[in-house]
């Protein structure tokens, strides 16, 4: 089924937005960094910290949303559903299937940031020596941290036909997830939230938040297991609800 | 045997019944003609069939098995189907379209080049879906339905939008499937496409099964007009027989054998002359059309 869901990938404009979307935010952060070079403190942490900042927060919780969207619009579009159901296969393959496809997509675009965040750096702003592991692992940590909100929105677009009101919905999770960031909301609070465990996961080890903790196995652990006990569930309470579903 | 049976299979959204109480019998390998108006169910009984919509009530049963949801992924596996219209990813061409059918189902190439050859859509695969022409987008997903290699077929309209030389073409492959032994069911809401393949008929008004059958018990279902030739029509239509005037006497509707026997005996103690006594031969378009109740199908 992942096999199949692939396939419906090729030559579609999901993989424009894994390309345009970590190319808006290298510059966004590129300019930002340039900016205020008076006011952050050189270096690649620092740099890393203002590209991961925007994009944390809201790129790229948005851009799943999208991706989501038109990989469903394949699906309400024509009569695929009809196409889709009859298949020999349970709903939580059909549900699975299509959240693992997505999140291929996001991890090509999280290591397409990756790639010109490092050649930003070096020819662009010419700093020294690359880009810490701890950026690279926070790049890491969010492909899992996402699996929750690739797990949600692609069930929120399976289950809404309109292409945009998905988007919209994620839009408000980005609002929630900044607001329990700032609120400074602790507890397990962060954790339940999608949005926010990917703003948690890329903000750890930077500079841009002032609390955002370093990135260690104590901090980096609670966010692998709680997104990947999140995505079980929203993949779990996606298939019911489209094994109990008719096909209109 | 029967391949399909059901029992009261009814489908209610909220107050408003769209099908209502079918008793449906498709036997194995036959071609099994649906029939209905536009919005008489067809699309919705096909789609319980094949557990994509969830019956309000009533059993089916597919294979001597019944449909449920832990029986539905084993039976699907041999049952292909194309419902409402024709499935397909545009932005893909027809051969990454068998792809994904091939992916999805686990089958084998060999599998994938028969179900293309048989719609002989060779020629084409290597196209955008998006610039097919609708004939070829019907090609392609009867070759989805059949990559599988079916038992059962259950074909939603498959020639609408068709040309007739691709009714014609669709209606060869189906009638000769069926001689392979796979039963196919497939709707139309038009008589004229379904009569000439189908050997076993179900018609379907306002969700209910109005007849189902063989072609020749249809016409015996229905009762055609009687025509009675005499040269003095006005002297039978003054004994107050509910008749009209004919071409070259009475015509009388709704009368029975034993009616007209005794209109017959009637006609005789008042000496107005017989000539003759005739049914009018009724085309099956004029049976459809009177046990659907004249919904303005055809």
């Amino acid at each position: 089924m992942v096999l199949a869901e692939l396939t419906k990938l090729r030559r579609s404009a999901l993989w424009i937005v894994a390309a345009v979307l970590p190319l808006l935010t290298v510059i966004t952060g590129t300019v930002n960094y340039s900016a205020n070079q008076g006011a952050l403190s050189a270096g690649w942490t620092s740099y890393w910290s203002q590209v991961t900042i925007f994009y944390g927060m809201l790129f790229m919780s948005t851009a799943i949303a999208v991706l989501a969207s038109a990989a469903w619009r394949m699906e309400h579009r024509g009569h695929n559903w009809n196409l889709l159901m009859a298949v020999p296969a349970r709903a939580r393959s059909v549900v699975g299937a299509k959240i693992a496809a997505l999140a291929l997509v996001v991890a090509v675009m999280q290591l397409v940031l990756l790639l010109m965040v490092v050649l930003t750096g070096k020819l662009v702003l010419g700093l020294d020596g690359f880009l810490p592991w701890n950026g690279v692992a926070a790049a890491l940590l969010g492909i899992v941290a996402a699996l929750p909100v690739v797990a949600l929105q692609s069930v929120l677009s399976m289950l809404i036909r309109s292409f945009a009101a998905p988007v919209v919905l994620g839009l408000l999770g980005c609002v929630a997830g900044v607001g329990i960031l700032y609120a400074g909301i602790g507890g397990a609070v962060p954790y339940l939230v999608p949005q926010a465990l990917v703003i948690r996961s890329l903000s750890l080890g930077g500079t841009a938040v002032s609390d955002a903790g370093v990135l260690d196995l104590s901090t980096a652990a609670p966010v692998a297991v709680a997104s990947a006990a999140l995505t079980l569930l929203l993949w779990a309470l996606g298939s019911a609800v489209l094994s109990r579903r008719d096909v209109r | 045997m029967d391949i399909i049976t059901t029992r009261g299979l009814t489908k209610a959204y909220g107050s408003r019944t769209v099908v209502d109480s079918l008793d449906l019998r498709v036997p194995q390998g036959c071609v099994y003609g649906f029939l209905g108006p536009n919005g008489s169910g067809k699309s919705t009984t096909m789609k319980m069939l094949l557990s994509l919509v969830r019956p309000t009530r009533g059993e089916i049963s597919v294979f001597g098995r019944p449909m449920n949801r832990e029986t539905r992924p084993g039976l699907l596996r041999e049952i292909g189907s194309l419902i409402e219209a024709p499935p397909g990813y545009a932005h893909l061409t027809g051969r990454e379209n068998m792809a994904i059918v091939q992916r999805m189902l686990g089958l084998g190439d060999r599998q994938i080049a028969d179900a293309v050859a048989v719609v002989r859509l060779q020629e084409h695969m290597d196209k955008l879906v998006r610039a097919y022409s609708l004939g070829m987008k019907q090609r392609l997903g009867i070759a989805m339905a059949l990559a599988r290699e079916p038992r059962l077929l259950v074909l939603d309209e498959p020639t609408n939008g068709l040309d007739p030389a691709g009714i014609e073409e669709i209606r060869e492959l189906l009638v000769s499937l069926a001689g392979e032994g796979i039963t196919v069911m497939v709707s139309s809401h038009l008589l004229d496409e379904i009569d000439k393949m189908a050997s076993v008929l179900g018609i379907l008004g306002r969700g209910r099964l109005i007849f189902q059958g063989t072609r020749t018990e249809l016409f015996h279902r229905s009762l055609p007009d009687l025509l009675v030739d005499t040269p003095e029509p006005e002297r039978a239509l003054a004994l107050g027989i509910p008749a009209v005037r004919a071409d070259r006497g009475i015509r009388l509707s709704g009368f029975d054998d034993r009616d007209t026997a005794r209109l017959v005996r009637q006609l005789v103690e008042h000496d107005v002359p017989v000539h003759g006594v005739r049914r009018v031969q009724q085309s099956l378009e004029e049976v459809f059309m009177d046990l659907t109740g004249r919904e303005g199908l055809l």
